[in-house]
């Protein structure tokens, strides 16, 4: 759960005077209307109703008369009702700071607040106090002034665990902390590396800032315009044994690519629910990966320095600059840098996700920041869930397991879009496809669809996806047929970006790479039947 | 008729303490300390009594930690009050997660971990042996299948931590190479469970296999016939010894043998690992390796009539996907190789039809006429996948050679391998390798 501060900082304007909470831009989700009332000048008031209470705090006060925190701030403390007529920042005197360690013994300042609040609504003081201090908490957590130290305290959005005496600081570190700031178009576009070398003309100084992780096919990656983007979310959805875990593997070997050589030098992070990552055949194919892309590295190196010596150019130590390679890059370094959990089930996988954060926050203050997320699948283990079947009748109770299933979805995808913006990396999904009856016009009986698992909800939330098929052709016998066996297409469906297209690559040995020119030119001349 | 879908999954009852430690804060801590165990059974007894609607109708109660997880952030505050508050719930629930949450492993050290179990030496690269093997096996982490072709596209075979599917005809060859597989571990050294859901396992031959194969082998080492004949004898007892068959019929025995799987197979290793810290000399027990499911089709088939009612297809779906998990689980945990045999269907041409161009080419058996039974939902499951068929060419020469006639292994779906086709002949000594005529 994030805490997202939907609005600035609450404006201290003094021309604000009879503030209607209906016009109140900042209060979240306000169900009914509050009455009009006038409050004094420097002050918000939020109807209670629309705070995060617990049930039985917001029967007490609404039973006895309190409708919103102004009620509340004007029964406990009419000091302050009185003393804003002077315009100045109300809260003089009542500084009440929660970081003391304190909760009821340091509070003799507000002891005769509480007292009269306790008076009102007929209850203990230290119920009083409780439910003064939980309004606090979730007005805190919104950004707004708390009730008992009204204006001027504490205007920074923080997240509510700060709040308590003793942080514990590890729950802190979960919550995303942020602050939104309009921009302008202009000034992101400016503010964006590619975009910046572009329009100086200075396309091929790749420094740090590549947006893109390559997949060693250069027909996927124009497809996407450069390779799969970071701080997006994609998915990628196929038949089983097309290839998808490859394609995944891949993009984990080619985050560590040099900066030089148009990588992003990061780690990878792997949800492993199906196991393909785990067992032997994984390691191995992870193994082969690496080292086949270090060697793809050391001799594009060693081609440079030859050409850059043949070339006979003066500076010829700037070019071995660019051209170094690098020492650290070792399949071993590049296999330690791939970070697999294994997930057995549905609440493994949701808890694993959710706790992402803090590990992402380890990787990034060790100096080796995670570039990909890869979850490997997103559908096995919802597939699980939702094909539970339920005792019931036979007709359709299904409904109410999906529809919390669609919502859980929902929450995970929009976490993973969080995840990806926040801490700079591509999100990368895989999903099944599964059949659906499709109900047809002409005759009862439905024609069977193979439709991408995991719902609407889910496709909407997605930023691409790609499908993945074996490419229809028929087994020729010439020599390229060996290369051709192992062809598959790639079809962008849905992107932002791009239109949409097909590509076609391989898969070889050495992993994932593009499909030969001659391959393609015979290929060409069959005309082969694509979707 | 099969188990239900909480029956696996944790309890939040086995939460330990420290989720509960701290939660509350304010005056309510303070003055009237809540200690964290008061806390923890309020918080159980509000959740068990909780009306969850969106469970479903089946269930009435919140119990395990993934019901929790499911609960929407504005129904749970609603279950707990007064417990907790909202920021206590939310901190609540991502105590929940860290608890919950698996620790991660480099590709690097799982690697390093599946040469370690199988007792060779971690510091060498993986390439240095995955070319082919010798016939007695060796290579960490695999299990060599007899035909070494095969073997060296598999990088030195069957690989343990995932699932192995082998689909074919009735009579392709899939019990006996399951069989031959379950030899090959005990020559590797490692123990077999065989969950035979056919009645088709065949002790006999099983011996037969074990006899004939490790004469093989000791050729190399001795010349002399009763030194052969013994240590084949002896062989083929550590082997039987080394083998549980589970026989079973339907679908909820089978899920209930996978469930007490664990138990046994711990139990093995542990008096594995003891009988080799006894005495260095060759043990008789041996740690279990090899998990063979033959077959997974005839029980689902058997209790599951797709087309007699509109659900039937998503109860078969989620049996499936309840074995595999199983299945997945213990194959990465105790490091050992799981073996899945498949029956075909023959709904080759009407299922290309309704599905369009979307043809699996790893699933076509004898070029599409047929297709592995158990639908979409089980080809997610498998990670390799072998078809087994009769080589019905006119061109290759179908002799009686020993009894059998030429078939050819396919391997379709693999992580390290492209499509290969292996011809193979069923012999004595179970399944060995022709070269293509």
């Amino acid at each position: 759960m994030s805490h997202i501060s939907s609005k600035p900082h609450p404006e201290q304007d003094s021309d604000l005077v009879d503030l209607n909470p209906d016009e109140l831009p900042s209060s979240p989700v306000s169900s009914q209307p509050a009455p009009k009332q006038l409050y004094p000048k420097n002050s918000f008031s939020i109807p209670l109703v629309s705070l995060a209470l617990r049930p039985s705090t917001l029967t007490a006060l609404l039973r006895s008369g309190f409708s919103s925190t102004g009620d509340i701030m004007s029964s406990c403390w009419p000091e302050i009702a009185s003393a804003n007529e002077d315009g100045n920042d109300g809260g003089v005197g009542f500084a009440h700071d929660e970081n003391d360690g304190g909760g009821i013994a340091n509070t003799r300042i507000n002891n005769e607040g509480y007292e009269r609040l306790a008076k009102d609504l007929g209850c203990s003081l230290l119920q009083a106090a409780d439910y003064a201090l939980e309004i606090d908490d979730v007005l805190v957590s919104f950004g707004l002034p708390k009730v008992s130290a009204p204006a001027g305290q504490n205007g920074i959005a923080e997240s509510g665990s700060t709040d308590e005496p003793q942080t514990d600081s590890d729950d802190s570190v979960t919550a995303l902390n942020r602050s939104i700031i309009p921009a302008t178009a202009a000034t992101i576009l400016r503010s964006t590396p590619n975009v910046r070398n572009l329009l100086s003309g200075n396309i091929h100084n790749q420094t740090a800032n590549t947006r893109h992780i390559v997949s060693f096919s250069q027909s996927i990656d124009s497809l996407l315009g450069g390779g799969f983007a970071l701080s997006e979310l994609t998915e990628i959805v196929g038949l089983p044994g097309v290839g998808k875990t490859q394609l995944a593997m891949q993009l984990c070997v080619d985050s560590r690519l040099p900066a030089n050589y148009g990588g992003v030098e990061g780690c990878s992070v792997v949800i492993d629910a199906e196991g393909s990552w785990s067992g032997a055949a994984g390691g191995d194919r992870l193994w082969s990966m690496a080292i086949a892309m270090v060697d793809h590295v050391k001799t594009s190196a060693e081609r440079k320095i030859r050409l850059k010596k043949e070339s006979m150019h003066a500076n010829i130590n700037d070019g071995g600059r660019h051209v170094q390679f690098p020492s650290w890059l070792t399949p071993e370094s590049v296999l330690e840098g791939i970070h697999i959990f294994r997930v057995h089930d549905e609440t493994s996988q949701t808890c694993t996700i959710y706790n992402l954060p803090k590990f992402l926050f380890d990787l990034e203050r060790k100096g080796t920041p995670a570039k990909i997320l890869v979850i490997d699948s997103m559908a096995f283990h919802y597939r699980v869930a939702s094909s539970t079947p339920s005792s019931g009748t036979v007709n359709g109770k299904i409904k109410s397991n999906s529809l919390s299933t669609t919502h859980n979805l929902t929450r995970m995808a929009a976490f993973l879009t969080e995840l990806a913006s926040e801490f700079d990396l591509a999100v990368v999904a895989m999903n099944h496809l599964t059949t659906r009856i499709e109900k047809d016009d002409t005759n009862n009986q439905g024609r069977l669809k193979l439709v991408p698992a995991l719902g609407e909800s889910w496709a909407h939330s997605i930023t691409s996806r790609l499908m993945i098929d074996h490419h229809c052709h028929f087994e020729a016998t010439s020599s390229i047929a060996p290369c051709i066996g192992e062809m598959r297409t790639c079809t962008l469906v849905k992107s932002p970006h791009k239109p949409t297209g097909t590509a076609l690559f391989t898969i070889t040995d050495k992993g994932i790479r593009g499909v030969p020119s001659h391959a393609l030119q015979s290929q060409a001349a069959k005309r082969p039947k694509l979707s | 008729m099969v188990t239900n879908d909480g029956s696996n999954d944790r309890l939040i009852s086995n939460l330990p303490l420290r989720v509960f430690v701290k939660l509350i804060s304010g005056p309510r801590s303070i003055v009237n300390p809540i200690d964290a165990a008061s806390l923890r059974e309020k918080i159980l007894s509000k959740l068990a009594g909780a009306h969850a609607d969106f469970l479903g109708p089946s269930r009435s109660s919140v119990s395990t930690i993934r019901d929790v997880l499911r609960i929407p952030p504005p129904s749970l505050l609603r279950i707990l009050d007064p417990c907790l508050t909202h920021a206590e719930c939310e901190r609540l629930i991502s105590r929940i997660h860290r608890e919950c949450a698996v620790k991660p492993h480099s590709a690097l050290e799982l690697v390093r971990r599946t040469r370690a179990a199988f007792g060779g030496d971690d510091r060498r690269t993986p390439d240095a042996d995955a070319i082919s093997s010798p016939p007695g096996g060796g290579v960490a982490g695999k299990i060599p299948t007899g035909l070494p072709t095969l073997d060296s596209c598999l990088r030195g075979g069957i690989p343990v931590g995932s699932i192995v599917e082998l689909v074919g005809r009735a009579g392709a060859g899939k019990t006996h190479m399951a069989q031959q597989l379950a030899v090959s571990a005990a020559m590797a050294g490692g123990g077999a469970i065989y969950v035979d859901a056919e009645k088709k396992m065949s002790l006999h031959r099983l011996r037969e296999i074990a006899l004939e194969r490790s004469t093989m082998t000791s050729l190399d080492t001795t010349n002399r016939e009763e030194d052969r004949l013994r240590h084949s004898d002896d062989f083929a007892q550590r082997l039987l010894e080394n083998v549980t068959i589970h026989s079973l019929l339907t679908s909820r025995e089978l899920l209930d043998a996978l469930d007490k799987l664990e138990g046994e197979i711990m139990l093995r290793n542990s008096e594995a690992r003891e009988q080799v810290g006894m005495n260095n000399v060759s043990s008789r027990r041996l740690p279990v390796r090899l998990i063979v499911v033959d077959s997974i089709a005839a029980p689902l088939r058997r209790d599951f009539e797709i087309g007699s009612s509109p659900h039937a297809a998503a109860r078969r779906a989620f049996a499936i996907f309840q074995i595999a998990k199983i299945l997945k689980r213990l194959a990465h945990d105790h490091q050992l190789a799981v073996v899945v045999v498949n029956q075909v269907g023959s709904g080759g041409h009407n299922y290309r039809e309704n599905v369009g161009y979307l043809r699996n080419r790893t699933l076509d058996i004898n070029d599409g006429e047929f297709t592995a039974s158990l639908g979409t939902a089980w080809q997610y499951c498998a990670t390799t996948r072998i078809i087994l068929e009769h080589k019905d060419d006119p061109h290759i020469l179908q002799g009686e050679r020993d009894g059998g006639s030429i078939r050819v292994a396919i391997l379709t779906k693999s992580l390290v391998s492209k499509r290969t086709k292996i011809p193979f002949e069923l012999t004595r000594q179970g399944l060995r390798e022709v070269s293509p005529a």
